[in-house]
């Protein structure tokens, strides 16, 4: 009997730690699923959940947001505290970066008060040994109470060691001895949480007395039950004890945790003195300085445009739209239809001018889907290189004129790949204002990899002077609006501050299973829009709402952006995803149906233009609907409000294209 | 003297920080940044990287100029 229940006992077990230690790859190695692994604090902003099953235990395992504290700062950090809240975990598997012991064990020493069963991995043992730290990890599991194991894990050592340890976790016997003052704080508060918490099965009364004592609230949601008077109590009886302290009860905390794991780091690691200064660790460095880091900057960039922008679309997109479909498939589709499809109306749909496979097909696949494959091939090499934390900090200072500091460059080259990913990343920025401020960055002026792509493509036709008009009336609008909610929103920019990871060779195969994920994405992500998209020009076009949209929209679309009628389609399409407006327009121009001052306009207005549905969709979660609603209608009326003016000083002569 | 005024290449200790928001300076110590702590300055413009152990940490001068330091010896 004991032994059916074991089989089918089943563990869950939550992984934390500090940013960018590969809590990530090794929730891959535990559960055999992948989820985005890069080389850069912020890569995980959502708790991903996987299962497995290995010696007659099934384990179900949560990967979360890397975090310094389980004392919250940041919306991630109470993220992952509010998990292992709400859903008390049988197991906590740290994991740690080897290299960095002391800020590791700082964590252990605040997950240690939780209560729970513990195992902590050293994660990239190779390079700390490669660095000469030796860590003596018996006795450091002897000290802390909990299992310690080495892990490599992109290559995968230790995973089998980690496995067999989470049978083995313990609860810590570590504890920190606070300042006198502040345990006794502590004491002073818990005696308030057991009538007030309704119940202690999620967190232990001083972790709670502790949380309010370092001001934060929040806690009180994981306790719904409990009695909120007794609560609002509580919150009053810390902030009063807090008031009374010299220095903030937190940072006393904090002293002492510095301490202890200072001490414990001191006893269990050996550092031999490693000066070996490879070419990975100047280039990095090099990276970061003026000179020649600004020039290390443009060739990534043009690697970049010559990778994406030229091969992908130009080189590709010609053969595959040109050759492929135009010269080959449609043509045997249309004769295909003619002789098989009697209805003339399915015909129309599937192969008509607004037609599934002579519009919807080859926009996602021979226009759309080369480039933005080779956009997230180049972008998840530069993500797994490390390159783009220094990247931040050469930017810093143009970002501080939109009330941003270098940080943001994360999700904005996100962005470049694909804004609905990125406003989600926006959460590694530190203050609410800045979160917005970014995401509306996000959502008027940064053209996802797909648009972007489009956008290279028809500029490859156009003259320099057309890409300058374009990339500076889009710069300057980020840049305008940035700074221009910067000074409407209250509060001030936070400070930069921000940690370097070592440059590192990408492993291929970390590259390519990211491409892959991030394709699959796309596909499912974009796909059906797309299909939806040609459906209702086709509905629009067949009802004659299409003729009426365009006679509508004609004194905006022919007088003031001076664009053919046909582009309000384009414009249409583009409420949908930017990306399909883009194409919309790409085509266009292919067939020489634009002029040059035309495709600087239609450009300007469409990469500025709404944001797409997903995107919209995941700025209502993170920013609420109001926020949302505002940003989209403001954006309209930007963008064409500024390809009018465009449009108008085109027109006047003083530039010519 | 703060950190605003050490030259690339020289190694510094973290005299006091005067910072009085308590989660910045939270950040600052989990990050390694705290009194007592050793450190190599690699570069100040566009912004400051330096090295404590085997973390690099980049911040801006704004940060720098209320982090007071000791010189501990010129190494160029």
């Amino acid at each position: 009997m004991y032994q059916l229940k074991e089989s089918i006992r089943t563990v869950h077990v939550a992984l934390v730690g500090n940013p960018n230690v590969g809590k990530s790859v090794i929730f891959g190695h535990m559960t055999g699923e992948y989820v985005t692994v890069s080389n850069y604090p912020g890569t995980t902003v959502e708790i991903s959940e996987g299962a497995s099953q290995w010696g007659g235990t099934q384990f179900k395992f949560a990967d979360t947001p890397g975090v310094f504290s389980i004392f919250p700062r940041s919306e991630d950090e109470r993220a992952c505290r509010d998990h292992l809240l709400d859903h008390r975990p049988d197991v906590l598997l740290q994991v740690a970066d080897a290299k960095n012991l002391r800020r590791a064990l700082m964590l252990t020493l605040e997950l240690a008060e939780l209560g729970l069963p513990m195992v902590l991995a050293l994660n990239m043992a190779d390079e700390s040994r490669a660095r000469g730290i030796l860590i003596d990890t018996e006795s450091l599991s002897k000290t802390l109470g909990i299992p310690v194991v080495l892990t490599a894990a992109p290559r995968g050592e230790g995973i089998q060691d980690l496995k067999e340890a989470l049978s083995s976790a313990r609860v810590p016997i570590v504890r920190t001895d606070l300042e006198k003052e502040t345990a006794k704080a502590i004491e002073t508060i818990s005696a308030l949480i057991p009538e007030a918490a309704g119940n202690l099965s999620s967190a232990p009364a001083a972790f709670i007395a502790e949380t309010l004592l370092h001001g934060d609230e929040s806690i009180w949601n994981s306790f719904r039950s409990g009695r909120a008077d007794l609560q609002k109590n509580a919150i009053e009886a810390a902030s009063q004890i807090s008031r009374s302290f010299a220095r903030p009860p937190s940072l006393s905390a904090l002293d002492s945790r510095l301490q202890l794991s200072g001490e414990i780091t001191a006893d269990v690691m050996e550092t031999a003195e490693n000066h070996s200064s490879g070419f990975l660790r100047a280039f990095g460095r090099a990276a970061m300085r003026p000179w020649p880091g600004y020039l290390i900057a443009g060739l990534a960039l043009a690697l970049l445009y010559a990778v994406v922008g030229y091969f992908a679309a130009q080189i590709l997109v010609d053969f595959l739209k040109g050759f492929v479909f135009d010269a080959w498939i449609i043509p045997a589709a249309i004769r295909l239809a003619d002789a098989a499809i009697p209805s003339a109306f399915l015909r129309e749909m599937l192969v008509g001018p607004y037609g599934i496979i002579t519009m919807a097909v080859p926009y996602a696949f021979a226009l759309i889907l080369p480039i933005v494959t080779f956009f997230f091939l180049m972008f998840g090499f530069l993500e797994d290189s490390g390159y783009l934390p220094r990247l931040a900090v050469m930017l810093d200072r143009v970002f501080r004129l939109a009330g941003l500091n270098g940080k943001a460059i994360i999700p904005v080259i996100l962005g470049l790949g694909c804004n609905t990913m990125a406003v989600l990343t926006t959460r590694i920025l530190e203050t609410k204002r800045e979160r917005l401020i970014a995401t509306l960055i996000l959502s008027l002026s940064i053209p996802c990899s797909a648009q972007l792509g489009t956008i290279l493509g028809m500029m490859a036709s156009l003259s320099w002077k057309a890409f300058v008009l374009w990339f500076l009336t889009v710069a300057g609008s980020s840049m305008l609006v940035g700074w221009g909610a910067s000074k409407f929103l209250p509060g001030s920019r936070s400070p930069f501050l921000m940690e370097i990871p070592p440059l590192r060779v990408p492993l291929w195969g970390n590259t390519f299973k990211k491409l892959r994920s991030r394709i699959a994405w796309y596909l499912r992500e974009a796909a059906p829009l797309f299909l939806a998209g040609t459906l209702l020009l086709f509905f629009a076009d067949k009802t004659g709402l299409l003729a009426k949209a365009r006679e509508f929209a004609s004194p905006l679309v022919v007088g003031f952006l001076g664009l053919p009628a046909m582009a309000t389609d384009s414009m249409i399409l583009g409420f949908l995803r930017r990306d399909y407006g883009a194409a919309g327009f790409f085509d266009m121009s292919r067939n020489g149906t634009l002029s040059a001052s035309q495709a600087v306009v239609a450009l300007i207005v469409i990469t500025l233009f709404m944001p797409c549905i997903a995107q919209f969709l995941v700025t209502i979660k993170e920013r609420g609907v109001k926020v949302a609603v505002a940003i989209a209608f403001f954006i309209l009326a930007f963008s064409v409000g500024l390809g009018g003016f465009i449009n108008w000083v085109l027109k006047t002569g003083v530039i010519r294209l | 003297m703060t950190m605003e005024h050490l030259e690339p290449g020289q190694k510094a200790l973290v005299s006091e920080i005067h910072i009085r928001d308590a989660g910045e300076l939270y950040r600052l110590y989990t990050l390694g940044l705290e009194p007592g702590v050793e450190f190599t300055i690699y570069q100040k413009s566009p912004a400051f990287v330096l090295d404590i152990g085997e973390t690099t940490l980049a911040l801006g001068r704004e940060t720098a100029s209320k982090i007071g330091v000791i010189l501990l010896k010129k190494t160029k």
